[in-house]
């Protein structure tokens, strides 16, 4: 039986990784235990080992490419194998499974260890051809990739055993199809044409936030509820304070309440990694502060033991630095909830995108007055409304309601935030 | 933690030591180990590295297994080779890279220096440049390679190379960002009694019974 070798995942963080170098050529053999390849994230390289014998089928990826995590980038299986096996069932490599036992493997493992199996490079293992599978003559493995490539087995000459058609020639087919369509495309040139796009680079910052989210949106379920909270009250509060020479914002009653309700509810102050759930002792609120040129979101740490008046002047202070550039990078690290808001803006209602690995982010809208219904009698009110995006991997829609109803309570209620 | 202070030694020679020794750790006969050094002037490059970024023909690099692309070491720069079981320390290799960052910024600060992060940009960085170059190798889930932090180092060597790949990176020293003298073995002194308690904070050994949903885990600085 084969097995597929995966673009392991060597970080939480880590959503690609770029191959370095094959140690193995295809055809060889490689007992378990063995490296096979180099694969690299970030600037650290890993030494990718096999974890069952046989002979290296295929490589899929070639050195400097980059592969999504998970994806399929070689194939170990018994010499002469048919590949056919694999197409079905894609056997997922882990560490526990133990491949069931070629024929050549069993050999191997039965020598005693000091014997080393001398290196049999088997430059052309073809799979075993399989007749009446179409007119043209290929693996399915290379049917799957020439479906995949949008290639017509038909038009591509194949140079192996009986003309059948192996990867190289898709890929040589691919090239050529490419020049084609540039050639062409160069020879419409000669007309005038519109004025050339010049890309612009990217900015340190513009490229961080396009990575964070872009993690964040392949790999987090997010799921949303809305709100519609009267803020009359904690108006009100607010004023009240502002007289009493305390300066207190909306924003900041805001963070404290999200503290109060992620008490209540430490679900929604959480990650979610591969195997587990972790809540996180400590409530570190991030803000998200647009920029001009992008977005920072500095992280007021320890929320659950801070009072308004001590949030109040944190995120003060947090916000300027963010704003004026002279802030560091462990002040926008170790958020555990977030929140963003685009009330200033006019906006009624958003919904944010989760900053990994935390697990919830709340999008708060600007405050308006409605009419609302009050003890038989339409009367105005001060609403706002707030959504939650929230990961479903660690969170379902009644926990983020309950989460939402309790935010809605101390906001309407602000005394208790003085407490 | 096992600090070992090898002085001045060889790139070769110390390379043999690291890969002695992650053997070893590999097959549990051998401690975690962080070894402190200086090499003889040597350029480096990473597996995945360009030899484009040689700009003088006449440099010789030795290619090796950690990733980044090419860099120098000589004499005023400590090079540190952590070689830990990153397989009971969170398989996590991104964390594992901001730990190091977060242990070069902390010593720095002790100088005087402020450093930081460049997301995308491992290592870490001033407004004057790169003041500390990171290019890790791991061998079943045991590190190898590290850091490379110049203390007092002569900057000049950097100018026939692309430093890691980026044209025209700039490059700096802890001299040089102090303003001030500051001996090499003070930093390798207070590097090899902080390692410890950073990486105790950043990449505890797991319990292995500590999983499930219920476990509350801090993981500072995330």
């Amino acid at each position: 039986m084969a097995t597929e070798i995966t673009m392991p995942k060597l970080s939480d963080t880590m959503t690609e990784g770029r191959l370095v170098s094959w140690k193995k050529s295809v055809g060889e053999r490689v007992e378990r235990g063995e490296i096979i390849a180099e694969v690299e994230t970030d600037k650290a390289n890993m030494e990718l080992e096999a974890f069952s014998s046989g002979v290296l089928l295929e490589t899929r990826i070639t050195p400097g490419e980059l592969a999504p995590v998970g994806t399929v980038i070689a194939i170990i299986g018994a010499e002469g194998e048919q590949v056919t096996a694999l197409v079905p069932v894609a056997a997922k490599i882990t560490e526990e499974m133990e491949p069931e036992a070629q024929p050549a493997a069993k050999a191997a493992a039965a020598e005693p260890i000091s014997i080393v199996e001398p290196e049999k490079p088997q430059p052309s293992v073809q799979p075993v051809s399989r007749e009446g599978f179409g007119a043209e003559k290929a693996s399915p493995l290379v049917r799957r990739l020439a479906r995949e490539m949008g290639i017509d087995l038909k038009e591509v000459k194949g140079s192996g055993p009986e003309g059948r058609v192996l990867k190289e020639d898709l890929e040589r087919h691919e090239k050529q199809v490419k020049v084609e369509v540039k050639v062409e495309r160069e020879a419409r040139k000669v007309e005038p044409s519109v004025q050339p796009t010049v890309p612009q680079p990217l900015s340190r910052m513009r490229a961080a936030i396009a990575r964070t989210v872009t993690t964040s949106w392949q790999t987090i379920p997010h799921f949303t509820v809305t709100v519609a909270i009267d803020m009359g009250e904690a108006e009100k509060l607010a004023r009240g304070m502002k007289k009493a020479g305390t300066r207190v914002s909306l924003n900041d009653l805001l963070i404290k309440a999200v503290a109060l309700a992620l008490q209540k509810y430490p679900q929604l102050n959480a990650s979610f990694t591969v195997d587990s759930i972790i809540i996180h002792p400590s409530i570190n609120i991030g803000i998200a502060v647009s920029l001009d040129e992008g977005l920072l979101v500095p992280v007021i740490k320890g929320c659950e033991a801070l009072s308004l008046k001590d949030i109040a002047s944190q995120s003060r202070e947090l916000i300027s630095r963010a704003r004026s550039g002279t802030i560091n990078a462990a002040e926008l690290s170790g958020g555990t909830f977030s929140i963003s808001n685009l009330g200033m803006f006019g906006v009624d209602q958003f919904m944010a995108v989760i900053f990994p690995p935390q697990g919830a982010i709340l999008a708060v809208g600007g405050v308006n007055d409605q009419p609302v219904v009050k003890k038989g009698e339409v009367v105005p009110a001060r609403i706002m409304k707030a959504t939650i995006s929230a990961d479903h991997r660690l969170i379902d829609g009644a926990m983020a309601a309950r989460f939402m109803g309790e935010l809605q309570k101390v906001l309407e209620n602000p005394v208790a935030m003085l407490v | 933690m096992n600090v070992t202070d090898l002085g001045v030694m060889e790139f070769g020679a110390a390379l043999a030591l690291q890969e002695r020794l992650v053997a070893e750790i590999v097959v549990g006969a051998g401690p975690e180990t962080l070894l402190l050094l200086e090499h003889p002037p040597v350029y480096t490059i990473g597996s995945g590295g360009s030899g484009a970024n040689l700009l003088d023909p006449t440099i010789e690099a030795v290619r090796i297994n950690r990733g980044g692309d090419v860099t120098f070491h000589g004499a005023g720069q400590l090079v540190g080779y952590p070689l830990l079981k990153l397989g009971e320390r969170s398989r996590d290799l991104h964390r594992y890279l901001r730990f190091l960052e977060e242990l070069l910024i902390l010593t720095v600060a002790d100088f005087g220096a402020r450093a930081w992060r460049v997301p995308g940009r491992t290592g870490i960085w001033t407004a004057n440049g790169k003041l500390a170059a990171i290019g890790v190798g791991v061998r079943r889930w045991v590190t190898m390679h590290g850091f490379a932090l110049n203390v007092n180092a002569d900057l000049t060597p950097f100018s026939r190379i692309n430093p890691c790949g980026i044209a025209g990176c700039p490059v700096t020293s802890l001299v040089r960002e102090c303003g001030v003298e500051v001996p090499l073995v003070e930093v390798k002194k207070l590097i090899g009694e902080r390692f410890g308690v950073v990486l105790e904070e950043w990449l505890p050994v797991e319990n292995s019974f500590m999983t499930g949903s219920h476990c509350q885990m801090p993981r500072p600085g995330k």
